[in-house]
């Protein structure tokens, strides 16, 4: 599933999923069946944290991602 | 998998905060080789779809920077059998942290680089004016 890259008030761009072999980018766009569904990242929001200071990242993809913390604690990797 | 929010400012050596293969999130340096050292913690929190990185004061981002989301994932062996990738990797545009936060307004002709390995700062010598 390719990646389009949204950026919140910006303009919709993106070179979609690229393939990495042995670390390094290919320049090849991932196939529609090939790439890994937690490829599709679709909207991102950066937005200043009012109470603690710093920012917030907001990544919104178009289907739910794998999380590796159960309660709090790592539970993959 | 790693998703990690690069932040560049005008000049000088670029910093991330990551949330890891573990599930952990950590600060660190961000090198151009998309290789990430940390330096400290963070929080980061999944839930569904929708990932919330933190980005702590301390990094000390101000409205010049500017921020990219890049998501990757990778294997000890290729994915398929008919193409030769051991990972995928993706990214928004890079844009000017005062454009997302609101506190500086975007142009017709302000930049926005589209690639994940754009690290190019001299596409930014026209970062958004202050509102």
């Amino acid at each position: 599933m390719l990646a389009g890259s949204l950026v919140l008030g910006g303009t919709v761009v993106g070179d979609g999923s690229l393939e990495v072999v042995d670390g390094a980018i290919t320049r090849e766009t991932a196939r529609f069946d090939d790439a890994p569904s937690e490829l599709s990242l679709r909207m991102f929001t950066f937005v200043p944290d009012r109470d603690g200071g710093g920012y917030s990242a907001v990544l919104r993809y178009r289907v739910p991602i794998v999380s590796c913390t159960s309660g709090g604690v790592p539970s993959c990797g | 998998m790693t998703q990690t929010v690069v932040l560049r400012p005008p000049s000088g050596q670029a910093q991330a905060v990551q949330i890891q293969a573990d599930g952990t999130t950590a600060v660190g340096t961000y090198s151009d080789n998309r290789a990430f050292a940390r330096t400290g913690d963070s929080e980061g929190r999944i839930v569904g779809n929708v990932a919330v990185i933190h980005v702590p004061a301390s990094v000390g981002v101000t409205s010049d920077w500017t921020v990219q989301a890049i998501v990757e994932v990778t294997a000890d062996a290729p994915f398929h059998r008919n193409r030769p990738a051991t990972g995928y990797v993706a990214g928004t545009s890079i844009a000017s942290v005062g454009w997302l936060a609101g506190d500086a307004q975007a142009t017709s002709d302000t930049p926005i680089a589209d690639r994940v390995d754009d690290t190019r700062t001299d596409r930014w010598s026209g970062t958004a004016a202050a509102a």
